[in-house]
Parts: C-alpha cells; sequence; structure tokens
C-alpha cells in the first residue's frame, strides 16, 4: 500500500506489560494511533521475554495506521544482568562495580548486533566494551 | 510523574534508562535529535523521588534531569478515537470505524475499518481516491466479475468493491499482518465468502486474468509490478493505479502504457504539499 510516515516514535516498556497508560498512551495517543490494537500486539510479539525492557520504533502513517519494529533491550541492562550489580557506577573511572567476562560481552555483542551500527561481531564487541566502561564495569581477559 | 532526562549521546541515555527501569521507572519515550536525546520517563509519584534521586547520584556527566511534571490524567484507551469521524465516499459507499454508529442514509453502503497494523483506513487521499475509481464503475461489476487486489493491506479496496456489488475478489499482501488485517475486515464485514486473501507477492497468482485489478502503491513498487499486473489484468478489464504522486505519473503512465494499458481517467488531490494522483486504466 502506498503508506507515507508521517511519525515515528521510540519507546522503552517492560516486555508484555504495554497499556494504554505513559508512555504509551500520551506517544501514540496524540497520533491517533489504535492504542489498544498496539498494546495487543507489543505484549503478543515480547511475552516470551518477560523482566526485559524491550524498546519498540513505532512508524505512523498518515491514515493512522502503524507498524512496528522491536529492538534488543539495551546493553546497558545487559550488562548489569551479566554482571550481577544493581547499579552503574557514579564514577566509573575511579569507581568499579562490576565485571563481565569477554565470552558475556561476545554474548551480549552478538544479541544487539542487529540494532548495533557495527560490520562484524568484534566491532559490536568494542562497542558493548564501552558502554560498560561509562558504567564502571570491567571487562576481564 | 514524568521525569525529562537529557543525555548527550545513545550510549549515555541508554545507561540513563537502565538506572531509572532498575530504580522503578514503568516505561519511557525516546526523542532524538543531533544534540542529543530526550528521554521522557514515566514513573509512579511514590517513586519519582527515588529514580530522581538515583539519576542524580548517578553523577555521570552528560546526564542531567531538567524536570519532573505531573501526568494530566487522561483515558487514551478512548481519547486516541478523536477525529476518527465516518468518511463518504464517492456516490455510495461509507467508510466508518467499528466505534462510530451505522448511518442513517440508506444510498450509502457501509464498510466498517479500524485503525491498525495495516495501511488502507480511508483516511489517506491515495486510498480515497481508488475507492471514488472503485465507485464510479461498480455498477458494471456482476457476480462473474473476478478482482484483484494487489498490496491490500487492510483489504478495504477489495471489500468496497465487493459491498457495491456481487462480484468476488482475491487481495493478497507481502506483510502477513495485512493479510491478516484483511481477512478480519472481510468477515467484520460479513464478505469473506466473497474473498480469497493469501499473504505472498503477485508471481503466486495463477489462473485466468481479473476483471478489475486495484493497486494503491507507491511508483517504485507499482513500477516493479506492472509486467506481472498487466499478466493478472484480463484484455478489456480495468485496472486502478492510486499512490501515485503528480510528478511521477508522467513516467508511471509511460510505463503502464508500454505494457499494454490505456489511460480512462484521473483523479487527483491536494493533501498538505503533496498531489495525490489515481488513474483509471483499461487493459
Amino acid at each position: 500500500m502506498a503508506k507515507k510516515v508521517v511519525a515515528i516514535v521510540k519507546l522503552q516498556c517492560p516486555a508484555g506489560q504495554a497499556n494504554p497508560s505513559p508512555p504509551v498512551g500520551p506517544a501514540l495517543g496524540q497520533h491517533g494511533v489504535n492504542i489498544m490494537e498496539f498494546c495487543k500486539a507489543f505484549n503478543a510479539r515480547t511475552q516470551d521475554k518477560q523482566g526485559l525492557i524491550i524498546p519498540a520504533v513505532i512508524s505512523i502513517y498518515a491514515d493512522r495506521s502503524f507498524t512496528f519494529e522491536l529492538k534488543t533491550p539495551p546493553a546497558a541492562v545487559l550488562l548489569k544482568r551479566a554482571a550481577k550489580i544493581a547499579k552503574g557506577s557514579g564514577e566509573p573511572n575511579r569507581e568499579k562495580v562490576g565485571t563481565v567476562t569477554k565470552s558475556q560481552v561476545k554474548e551480549i555483542a552478538e544479541m544487539k548486533a542487529p540494532d548495533l551500527n557495527a560490520h562484524s561481531v568484534e566491532m559490536a564487541m568494542r562497542i558493548i566494551e564501552g558502554t560498560a566502561r561509562s558504567m564502571g564495569i570491567e571487562v576481564e581477559g | 510523574m514524568c521525569l525529562e532526562i537529557r543525555a548527550r549521546d545513545a550510549t549515555l541515555a541508554e545507561l540513563a534508562a537502565a538506572e531509572a527501569f532498575e530504580a522503578g521507572a514503568e516505561g519511557l519515550e525516546e526523542r532524538e535529535d543531533p544534540d542529543g536525546t530526550t528521554l521522557l520517563l514515566y514513573v509512579r509519584t511514590e517513586r519519582a523521588a527515588q529514580v530522581g534521586e538515583v539519576l542524580q547520584k548517578l553523577g555521570v556527566d552528560g546526564i542531567e534531569l531538567r524536570g519532573a511534571n505531573p501526568v494530566v490524567q487522561e483515558d487514551w484507551s478512548e481519547s486516541w478515537k478523536r477525529g476518527l469521524e465516518p468518511i463518504n465516499i464517492g456516490r455510495r459507499l461509507r467508510i466508518r470505524p467499528s466505534f462510530a454508529p451505522a448511518g442513517v442514509d440508506p444510498s450509502r453502503q457501509e464498510l466498517e475499518i479500524d485503525p491498525g497494523q495495516a495501511f488502507g483506513t480511508g483516511g489517506h487521499a491515495s486510498t480515497r481516491l481508488a475507492l471514488e475509481w472503485i465507485d464510479s464503475v461498480a455498477a458494471t461489476l456482476g457476480p462473474e466479475t473476478r478482482i484483484l487486489d494487489v498490496g491490500c493491506g487492510t483489504g478495504v479496496l477489495a471489500l468496497a468493491a465487493l459491498r457495491l456489488s456481487d462480484a468476488t475478489a482475491v487481495a493478497f499482501d507481502l506483510d502477513p499482518l495485512a493479510a491478516m488485517a484483511a481477512l478480519d475486515n472481510a468477515a467484520r464485514n460479513g464478505l469473506a465468502d466473497r474473498i480469497e486473501v493469501f499473504t505472498g507477492g503477485i508471481d503466486a497468482v495463477r489462473g485466468n486474468p481479473f476483471e478489475l485489478v486495484v493497486a494503491n502503491l507507491l511508483k517504485r513498487e507499482l513500477l516493479s509490478l506492472v509486467d506481472e499486473i498487466a499478466r493478472c489484468t484480463r484484455k478489456g478489464g480495468l485496472a486502478v493505479f492510486s499512490g501515485l504522486l503528480l510528478e511521477d505519473c508522467d513516467s508511471v503512465v509511460q510505463k503502464l502504457e508500454a505494457a499494454g494499458f490505456v489511460r480512462r481517467g484521473l483523479r487527483s488531490h491536494h493533501d498538505g504539499g503533496d498531489v495525490w494522483v489515481s488513474l483509471l486504466m483499461s487493459r
């Protein structure tokens, strides 16, 4: 169909738990998007990822129809989970709050690869390592 | 509450978001611009202070808590419907969302279509122009007429033709969600027994050519399908091509004429800065 994009909205919601309250309601409602249809579809497509925060990029078309793409969970969330820490460091250069192994970084890089602007796993790993450093998480090995 | 966070780049925005979710944020909207990212974090009022504190304590250069605003309470499951009204098209057709009351004008046949994950609600000029052509040729469609809807989206074009005639239709879309929406709309409008819907491309269309082909496609998509659409259109049959901008029209018509189509009419509609065009052609 002759779809013309009029807006792109980026949201992050817990998997399987989107509902018409914010951020979904105001972000999509202002464009006249069918809120319940979005919530139903988001929850159906993320139900197997319970416990994770899932980013979604929603394209809204001129006739108020929409499509959306799910992204992988934020690298910071995956790193915290891998390092088994509750929060990152306030002073990442001085205070280290946890460690992850190279193989954990590789695993995260592979998972995030579709969303990273990286041409190889090695480059994706360097991006993830950069995020780890900014959180005060050391990479072992 | 809505906490507004400004982050210098995407990595810092991701970090701030991760910390905020850990501290109890329930969801966020992300707005990017060339200078950074703004996060609108939504948090229960009782947790707002805790989340704000975590972000302040983070003390990372490039992440800034800019403000905390109460969220206006609104029933978003209802308010998104504002401005979505039934649309009268041509002389005999009316498209209405499911929550709008049925029309009282007996001269108009209704189709119920809600906006969702497939294009084609009647709200865009390209759909409306195609529907106007369908309305104008519907009187020539009999029970033997077969209609093909190429890239059907919600199925609105084929379903409108069926609503206004006794014909039958085949509709397809590469997007499985669109094909599903078309099937749902066919059932909801009591037309499921006269339409076959499938997910796939035009190469899967086999058998006798069709008396009417409808295609609301952008120029690039249409140009790649012209020869296949010609194959699927019976000699003497009609085709409606919509979704074209005025500036693309000449080159598309040229290609269609080379494939054996003859131009019968053109409708256009100004929509903001664009002029959308819909062609009626015969083969």
